[in-house]
């Protein structure tokens, strides 16, 4: 037994002190002597003028001491708030799934009461509660109060996010040799694979808690959007498909776009799993929704929303008077659309001009201007040169250019440089453009233009898979939820960017997401069951047992006096 | 306030009891004691009941997050600020990275602690954050105070972050010093694939400075490169030639230490080679090539006999092969469908495509027209030559009674006609039949004009008309002259006699001579003389006087196309981006003895040239999603028979093959990629209909199979649970009939751990993002502070309380049972 609201010498002191007080009070009875009345007329009157004011006596009656001392002590023990001891000499870690599979049905629910009635059973001072979605969050640190966890929980509602205890547990659960057992109570569904548990240690012990009278750990699997996937259409360059990947077995998903509901081209159904295939859509950036019909399309899981890829032409503005090679080079390319520079993601001008404003360009420089004849103009003095410089050869088709032909042409060195400027930009000597030029004679020149153009709209592939908790392709971009799901901006501080949970995000380049809950079980759970135990009494733990007691005495106690039993 | 147990309130109403039982209360001594007790029971009652207040939080949870690790030059000492905020937090956790050893003072502060690699075996701070925010209880202001070098073995610092920033815990950064490595190696990264046998890269970068860089392997010292230096790191990019195929270890020692790292080395590439001419082609391609290729023939290929029945063999013998050659191969020797079936997979497949060879490749082996023809990087060029064929004509002339007066004259015209229009190199001969027949002129050299026009003028009419025999010795007249063409001309009135001239007339249409008939004078039709045209398979004309005398013809001069095969020596030049040459483009290359005559495609590539015409030699472009090249000449043949001195011949022929094959092997493309504890794999069919029979398959090499399911069309996605310290090699391919796994490509996953010495400054956290996303600051400038987000508040428990009261009030009942109280007597006069 432990005391919570006192210390084990406050409480010695205490009753120390009680039994001081309550023998003190004890000898404070009065010596009676014999008075002889001649009348019972004057009894009342000589009991009271025989009363000696003796203060103290010899200590008599100790039962009735005793009685009283136990119901002082009782009262003090209960103030001390008294748990009975659990300590088992393992530490306790009790993890709470609460990613979207919990969301089904009463499976949260059931978890919780689970999770309250076996923290009840666990030693106060060596277990840990963590709920684990999106992110860990303790529920009750050790030594905490259980009445904060109910508290705590009433907060706590399932996201749509993917389980995350696998996570939890390494990071939470990695124990060394010298350290005292752990023991690891899972409550939930999320399955942890052998792999994941060797990674812990043979001072870790994990444990599945299964809720009494539950189907949680069953193979139940409830209808759920597991993720949106889109690429590229056969359909033509400025196309796309959507995938949706769904579990539980409904085949009743549509795509809604804006008015239109469009039912899926192919329904295919294979390893528990429904894909869904919709087919041709313009790729436009605007966000879809893919949902089931009718009942069960709440967002959590049987609604997911994305953001078409951007698969437009390149809105590339140009000055009137472009050399004829280049001219030629940007009109052959299907890929770009000319616009007016208002319009345009890219423009293609001189080094000088104003032409297009702050937009990343293409930008024609003189042999005499430029020393190297391809320059690439980034903006963060950050950047590695040499790595800029390095990855340009490939990613904009440098290599492929015969350097010695040019240079024997224009009898300059041909040489690649790197500057840092305000907007993107990538220069070329204009000498080199012309339709007699020798760069746009060689057959590398329509590549590395419409390579240059890719590379200045910064445009982002198009993301094959949107999921919660799956990194974006593009780590460094800072992204803004819209919506008022979250105010704190995605931010990945140097690492991957992971979005969290399931939402609609926006990134700076228009591009992007999200979607859905993942499948109850993707993989084989490596984790041994248990029943849950029978609820405890919770009227009838040790302090109320004490409150009752001390009641009882009370009572007893009264009529001893009130009988004059008690001196 | 509420209760938790309000059941318990139900015994209030019992408490009334205590003032009838055991006998009712009478008296203010009885009423005082009463209500003491009562009001001591019902605060049992109340306590029974559990109640509890909420209370709002005003101290939060401090989590100090040290930063012991193998990069930090000294232990972190905690600042007496820290300190005494700590102290004054309402509880206090302590994560900890690498071994740290605390004083006794400090290690009191903390409620509770978390160690992570306590051997200094790695640096998890993104771990650390993210236990740190988990340590701080949900609806409990936070804060979180780190001290750390910002440097991690892994950068997966987004999940803490993010819920750092979320929670409103702000979090206050030291950074604590590091240890700044000179001249050590971060990190190897292939550059592109790297195959057995091919010129390979890999760049290595460090930090600090280094001469050069060396990379080794068990089997030694693969290469060796000078590293540029520039702003604290190193920068080198290494060629070698992996020695074998498979998962090679290696380590790249440079001035200030060493990285090491698990190179994957494809297997040779895959080369289906197609052959007709060049016996035993396929083989010396092969040698020519090296261990970088595997050179793949089909039995049949090398004969020259692809047929047909070949087809399977051929089908077998492409598979998914990155690269099809062509080598001398006649169209016509391949199956049917096949040309068409190369070209679709070029432009659909990206299968690469390498036509070459001499006088059975190109226009020469019959590929005009065909499917291939669009495909090739060049145009057909075949250069023609007029030619005016030889021919030997006879006239055999109808001297009969007949054809007196104007008729013979006008035969006579009509013949001096015909051998007007032969050649000098042409021959001709006479034959009259005038019941007999004769040779007028014996079959000679159309140049004898003399002689030729003498015996036509000595012709006269006079006798019968046989003509039978008159074509009959023209025929055996004919036998042994050599020339292109042999043609018969009879000019007659008609009035023949009949006989078995089809019989005749058949034999020599089957050995080249032609035989036409000219009706001379009278009549304009003579069915007779038609049908003799008709079997001689020559031509009818009618003459009926000297105003329309026809223009006989004997023969058409004809145009003919010259051999594009060229032979003889021809200079060559280089051209082409450094792609195509591994670094310096030649400038002597040798002379090639033969070369088929073509011309580049607009787009098209070339590499090779010759000197003289600008011809291309080498080309190649992209043509759908495969790359086409053509190689003009024979690759192991006689036209390259001079290239057999020059060392980097099959050099340049290997990096011509490998730049022309498809950059994957297989019908998936795979991408693997390190999540957290997991390690994802993607596989993207290449093609449409590459998954309708086949699915991608892998497994790592301890035999771990992984679990693909398709999440898109053709796109197919796995999961592994894997120690990120650890890197994985992985084999990925695809299932076969029998769902077996066809290897087709390694890979390796590297480990999300590096040693922390060795993280790129580049890579490392960034601690004033963190700070200002958080809402905290910098320790050293900003006071420290709780996040005030608190969404729930504490309880308190008030049963303690109420049992203390109740104990109270019992000792005060007692106390007041107890105490001598004054006497009535006194109390009266105190009155």
């Amino acid at each position: 037994m432990n005391l919570t609201s006192l210390s084990g010498a406050g409480f010695w002191l205490g009753a120390l002190a009680l039994a001081g007080a309550l023998f003190a009070l004890q000898r404070l009875r009065v010596r009676h002597r014999e008075v002889t009345v001649v009348t019972t007329l004057f009894w009342r009157d000589a009991l009271e003028e025989t009363r000696a004011r003796t203060l103290m006596e010899r200590f008599r009656h100790p039962l009735a001491y005793l009685l009283a001392l136990l119901v002082a002590l009782l009262g003090w023990l209960s103030f001390g708030a008294p748990i009975a001891d659990r300590d088992d000499g393992s530490d306790h870690l009790f993890v709470l799934d609460v990613s979207a599979p919990m969301a089904v049905g009463e499976r949260f629910e059931e978890a919780t009461r689970a999770l309250i009635d076996e923290v009840r059973r666990t030693d106060r001072a060596h277990r840990h509660v963590v709920a684990c979605g999106s992110r860990l969050e303790t529920l009750l640190a050790p030594g905490e109060d259980e009445l904060l966890l109910e508290e705590r929980l009433a907060a706590v509602e399932p996201e749509a996010c993917a389980p995350g205890v696998e996570r939890a547990l390494l990071v939470l659960a990695r124990r060394a040799g010298e350290d005292p057992l752990l023991v690891v109570h899972l409550l939930g569904d999320a399955p942890v694979r052998t792999e994941v548990l060797a990674l812990l240690g043979d001072r870790t012990r994990v444990e599945r808690i299964l809720p009494a009278g539950s189907d949680a750990g069953s193979q139940r699997v409830a209808p759920a959007i597991v993720d949106v996937a889109c690429g590229p259409s056969a359909s033509g360059l400025d196309r796309v498909d959507v995938w949706a990947r769904t579990v539980g077995g409904r085949t009743d998903l549509v795509l809604v776009d804006g008015a239109d509901r469009r039912t899926p081209t192919t329904v295919a159904t294979a390893d528990g799993r429904t894909l869904f295939t919709f087919e041709d859509l313009a790729g436009d950036g605007r966000a879809v929704t893919v949902e089931f019909e009718g009942p069960g399309a709440e967002p959590l899981r049987g609604r997911a929303e994305v953001v078409l890829p951007d698969r437009r032409a390149l809105r590339v503005a140009t000055v009137a008077d472009l050399p004829t090679g280049l001219e030629m080079a940007l009109r052959s390319n299907a890929g770009v659309e000319f616009v007016e520079p208002s319009r345009a993601e890219v423009v293609v001008r001189y080094v000088g001009d104003d032409f297009g404003g702050g937009l990343p360009a293409l930008e024609l420089s003189t042999a005499d201007g430029d020393d190297e004849a391809f320059v690439l103009v980034h903006e963060s003095d950050a950047a590695d040169p040499r790595s800029l410089l390095f990855e340009a050869l490939g990613d904009l088709g440098l290599e492929w250019i015969d350097g010695d032909e040019l240079a024997t042409a224009t009898g300059r060195a041909i040489e690649l440089g790197e500057r840092v400027g305000p907007v993107r930009a990538f220069r070329l000597w204009a000498e080199l453009c012309g339709s007699g030029g020798a760069f746009a004679r060689d057959a590398a020149f329509p590549l590395v233009v419409a390579r240059a153009l890719e590379w200045l709209s910064g445009r982002a592939d198009p993301h094959w898979i949107v999921r919660a908790g799956d990194p974006l392709p593009d780590a460094r971009a800072a992204f803004e939820p819209n919506g008022a799901e979250s105010t704190a901006a995605l931010d990945p501080v140097g690492g991957q960017l992971v979005p969290p949970r399931a939402g609609l995000y926006r990134s700076g380049d228009g591009a992007v997401l999200i979607a859905a809950g993942p499948a109850a079980r993707p993989f084989d759970d490596a984790v041994t069951s248990r029943d849950a135990a029978a609820p405890p009494s919770s009227a009838f733990d040790l302090a109320n047992l004490l409150l009752l007691l001390l009641a009882g005495l009370f009572v007893v106690e009264w009529n001893l006096v009130r009988r004059g039993r008690m001196p | 306030m509420r209760f938790l147990e309000p059941n318990f309130l139900w015994l209030l109403p019992l408490v009334v009891a205590l003032w009838f039982w055991p006998r009712a209360v009478t008296g203010r001594a009885d009423l005082r004691a009463f209500l003491l007790r009562a009001a001591a029971l019902v605060l049992v009652v109340l306590a029974l009941a559990r109640p509890v207040v909420d209370t709002s939080v005003e101290r939060g949870d401090a989590v100090v997050v040290l930063d012991a690790s193998d990069s930090a030059t000294a232990a972190p000492v905690l600042p007496e600020g820290v300190r005494d905020f700590v102290r004054g937090a309402r509880r206090a956790a302590l994560v900890t990275i690498g071994a740290v050893q605390l004083g006794p003072k400090d290690a009191e502060l903390f409620d509770a602690r978390l160690s992570f690699a306590r051997d200094g075996s790695s640096s998890p701070l993104g771990a650390a954050l993210e236990a740190a925010g988990g340590l701080v209880p949900s609806g409990v202001p936070g804060a979180v105070l780190l001290f750390t070098d910002a440097r991690a073995t892994r950068s997966d610092f987004a999940a803490g972050a993010q819920a750092l920033a979320e929670r409103g815990i702000p979090t206050f950064v030291s950074r604590t010093s590091a240890t700044e490595p000179n001249g050590l190696p971060l990190s190897i990264e292939p550059l592109g694939t790297l195959r057995v046998g091919h010129t390979g890269r890999v760049r290595v970068r460090g930090l600090g400075a280094t001469d050069s860089v060396r990379l080794e392997s068990g089997d030694g010292v693969l290469a060796e490169a000078f590293a540029t230096s520039a702003d604290g790191r190193f920068d080198a990019v290494l060629e070698f030639e992996p020695p074998t195929a498979g998962f090679v270890a290696v380590r790249v020692v440079a001035a200030g230490g060493v990285a090491e790292a698990t190179l994957a080395v494809q297997d040779p590439l895959r080369v289906a080679y197609l052959g007709g001419r060049i016996q035993g082609g396929g083989e010396a391609l092969g040698q020519l090539l090296g261990a970088g290729f595997d050179v793949r023939t089909s039995p049949r290929a090398d004969d020259g006999s692809l047929d047909e029945d070949a087809a399977g063999t051929v089908e077998r013998l492409l598979g998914d092969a990155p690269l099809v050659v062509l080598d001398d191969m006649p169209a016509e020797a391949l199956p049917e469908g096949l040309l068409e079936e190369l070209a679709e997979r070029v432009e659909q497949r990206g299968t690469g495509l390498v036509m070459s060879g001499g006088s059975a490749a190109f226009g020469p082996g019959g590929y005009a027209d065909t499917a291939l023809e669009a495909v090739l990087p060049v145009d057909f060029v075949q250069r023609e030559e007029k030619r005016d064929p030889s021919t030997t004509l006879v006239v055999i002339i109808d001297t009969s009674g007949s054809m007196g007066g104007e008729r013979v004259q006008l035969a006579k015209e009509v013949a001096r006609l015909a051998i007007q229009r032969l050649l000098p190199h042409d021959k001709v001969g006479l034959v009259e039949f005038y019941g007999a027949k004769r040779w007028a002129a014996p079959i000679q050299p159309a140049s004898n004009h003399i002689e030729i026009e003498r015996a036509i003028n000595r012709l006269d009419a006079g006798g019968g008309t046989v003509i039978l025999p008159a074509i009959e010795e023209a025929y055996y007249g004919l036998q042994n002259i050599e020339t292109r063409y042999k043609h018969v001309l009879v000019l007659t009135d008609g009035g023949v006699e009949r006989g078995a001239f089809e019989p005749l007339l058949r034999r020599m249409a089957d050995k080249g001579m032609t035989v036409s008939t000219v009706l001379v004078g009278g009549n304009l039709h003579s069915e007779f003389l038609v049908d003799i045209a008709n079997w001689g398979k020559g031509r009818f004309y009618s003459v009926p006087n000297r105003f329309n005398i026809p223009e006989v013809l004997l023969k058409q001069p004809t145009s003919a196309q010259l051999p594009s095969y060229r032979t003889g020596n021809y200079a060559v030049d280089a051209r082409g981006g450094s792609v195509w040459w591994g670094g310096e483009r030649p400038t002597d290359l040798p002379d090639i003895a033969g070369y088929v005559e073509s011309e580049a495609r607009p787009g098209a590539d070339v590499t090779l040239q010759v000197a003289d015409t600008g011809q291309p030699l080498a080309a190649s472009w992209m043509w759908g999603a495969g790359r086409v090249g053509a190689f003009m000449t024979e690759p192991v043949g006689s036209g390259t028979e001079p290239w057999s001195d020059w060392p980097e011949y099959g050099r340049f022929m290997g990096r011509f093959l490998a730049r022309c094959a498809s950059p994957d092997d297989g019908p998936y493309r795979f991408e693997a990629r390190r999540q957290g504890h997991e390690v994802v794999v993607l596989a993207t069919a290449r093609f449409e209909g590459a998954n309708a029979n086949v699915r991608p398959a892998a497994r790592t090499s301890q035999d771990r199979a992984f679990d693909f399911v398709e999440v898109g069309r053709g796109i197919f996605e796995a999961r592994l649970a894997s120690d990120p310290e650890r890197e994985l090699w992985l084999g990925v391919g695809h299932t076969d009939a029998g769902a077996r796994m066809v290897e087709d490509r390694r890979l390796v996953v590297p480990s999300a751990s590096v040693p922390e010495v060795a993280v790129d400054p580049a890579d490392q956290l960034d601690l004033d993002r963190l700070a200002a996303a958080t809402g905290g600051g910098s320790l050293a400038t900003t006071g420290l502070r709780f996040g005030s987000r608190t969404t729930t508040g504490a309880v308190r428990s008030l049963a303690p309380l109420l049992a203390l009261l109740a104990v109270l009030l019992y000792l005060v009942d007692v106390l007041l049972r107890r105490l001598p109280r004054r006497a009535a007597s006194q109390r009266a006069s105190a009155r």
